[in-house]
């Protein structure tokens, strides 16, 4: 394997797990740890096979046609139909954008002070110049790396000894509580989802795929990437659950904070643990809100077919660098008009995986397309695991509305 | 070739490759033979442009797409026409044989290029 090669495949899992953990996924996995503690660990295995599934599918189109994502999903839905995921993921984008600012800034707060109003909009400022300066793999690659830190969740964990017999048997043969209420149960259960497969990363994925020219030889390092990454991402998971579960349900705490969802770990491993878990979710909250401003002015570009990526100047694709500008800029807003983060996180998570079939389905559609695919058309199994994530997914967009009334938002 | 399945919403490249906007909408011509029966429809030309996206589109989005372009700069926002004879070939994409920026195709982002990010350093 060429070096080349063999570094995209290191810098793809690092990239995977910041997919699989930001700061939707901290918030959204310790508030079901401290809320439902391990009945809803069974939630990792459909979102893991579900992001892995469809991420690779994401890639396979680009690689396989030239084509990115959205401009499948115009081509094939019209433009009449291509606006309602255009739409859907430019609302949820623009709201996990503020998530993760919020993230940024709040773990900044718990670090060295300050106010968070303002925090928030500094981080946009920050995000800002990145984007605007930095190349493609550089702001990739700091961020990933920065955000493996919060590995030191897996350590939290394990230190923190948990019935490791119960553990499994929750996440693989999961039971529906009986002594809890329902429609809680179920929505946190759709936020995780939501958590583990935001919309952003595929369109995000699959831009990268076109804008790291990948060919044919790109394609097993491709799968080998999203499975990998979103493994490790998974296994981050799990552990802050755990560990939320092991220290926060005992008291009855709610996760209102992020200083509270940090807690088990800074419980098990001290002020070095408190450290690495803020370095951690400020470093994932920033490659995800990078990941996720670049994603809304891809889809927009790549839907009225104007000129986008961070390859050459700005001003060689002036609407691209301009809508993830505008993004930033009422990210930042709404962050200061006094949204609570904690709670717009799970509920923009579940309208997140409420959105996610107008995504797959397109997505699936065009994976089983000769004309785009070739040879490197879906299989069989494929098909039969994608249909059944979809699925779901699709009981999750007709629950969504009915469970948003009767838990008030997740509350 | 079915026209809404073949060529409608498919990108459009120029002759160096360049992205040069989207299919947004075709314009067809009925000749009228002598006796005034109709001859069948044939291409005149595909129309793009934010403009011909948005006035297909429900209210309020065919207003909201000029006063998006005028924010943008451009001065009269109107949809471009691209004769069906500058149509090279057909694939997962519409090959044209002219460059996009002498076609007109770049008008809304040349207006944004000049507005917004002429300001700002490093652009």
């Amino acid at each position: 394997m060429h070096w080349k090669r063999a570094g995209g495949l290191f810098l793809g899992v690092l990239t995977a797990v910041g997919g699989f953990v930001d700061m939707g996924g901290i918030i959204t996995a310790a508030q079901a740890g401290a809320q439902q503690r391990f009945a809803l660990l069974w939630t990792v295995v459909p979102g893991l096979i579900g992001l892995t599934i469809y991420a690779d599918m994401a890639g396979r189109v680009a690689i396989a046609s030239g084509r990115t994502l959205f401009d499948v999903m115009r081509d094939r839905l019209g433009f009449r139909l291509a606006l309602i995921p255009l739409v859907a993921t430019l609302l949820v984008n623009t709201f996990t954008l503020v998530i993760e600012l919020a993230g940024m800034a709040l773990a900044l707060q718990l670090a060295i002070g300050g106010a968070y109003w303002l925090w928030g909009p500094l981080m946009a400022a920050l995000l800002a110049l990145i984007l605007w300066t930095l190349r493609f793999e550089v702001l990739e690659n700091c961020s990933a790396l920065l955000g493996l830190t919060m590995l030191v969740a897996v350590v939290a964990a394990v230190r923190l000894a948990p019935p490791w017999g119960e553990v499994a048997t929750e996440l693989l043969h999961p039971q529906i509580p009986s002594d809890r209420s329902l429609p809680a149960y179920f929505f946190l259960a759709i936020s995780l989802l939501g958590a583990y497969m935001t919309p952003y990363q595929f369109y995000f994925y699959s831009s990268g795929a076109i804008e790291e020219e990948w060919d044919g030889r790109d394609l097993l390092v491709n799968r080998v990437t999203s499975i990998l990454g979103s493994v490790f991402g998974a296994l981050i998971v799990v552990a802050l659950m755990v560990a939320a579960a092991l220290v926060l349900h005992p008291e009855g705490t709610e996760v209102t904070t992020l200083a509270e969802a940090g807690r088990p770990i800074a419980q098990s491993l001290g002020g070095i643990g408190w450290g690495l878990f803020l370095l951690g979710a400020f470093a994932v909250s920033m490659g995800a809100g990078l990941e996720t401003a670049l994603s809304g002015a891809y889809a927009m570009c790549q839907y009225c077919g104007w000129d986008w990526g961070k390859r050459g100047r700005p001003h060689q694709a002036p609407l691209f660098h301009l809508g993830y500008l505008g993004m930033l800029l009422l990210a930042a807003a709404l962050a200061a008009s006094g949204l609570d983060p904690i709670q717009l996180t799970v509920v923009t998570l579940a309208l997140a995986a409420a959105s996610l079939p107008f995504t797959f389905l397109p997505l699936l559609i065009v994976a089983n397309d000769r004309d785009y695919m070739g040879e490197q058309r879906n299989t069989l199994a494929v098909n039969v695991v994608a249909i059944v994530i979809l699925l779901l997914l699709g009981a999750v967009t007709l629950a969504i509305f009915p469970l948003l009334v009767l838990t008030g938002g997740g509350a | 070739m079915e026209l809404g399945k073949h060529v409608l919403d498919k990108e459009l490249l120029d002759r160096k490759g360049y992205r040069a906007g989207k299919v947004d909408d075709l314009l067809l011509e009925i000749p009228e033979l002598p006796g005034g029966r109709l001859a069948q429809p044939r291409v005149r030309a595909i129309i793009t442009g934010p403009t011909a996206l948005s006035r297909n589109l429900p209210w309020p989005l065919p207003g909201l797409g000029r006063l998006f372009q005028r924010l943008l700069g451009v001065t009269c926002p109107r949809p471009v026409e691209v004769a069906w004879e500058h149509v090279h070939t057909i694939d997962v994409a519409v090959h044209l044989d002219i460059d996009r920026a002498a076609a007109g195709l770049l008008v809304t982002q040349q207006a944004a290029a000049r507005r917004f990010l002429s300001r700002l350093p490093g652009a």
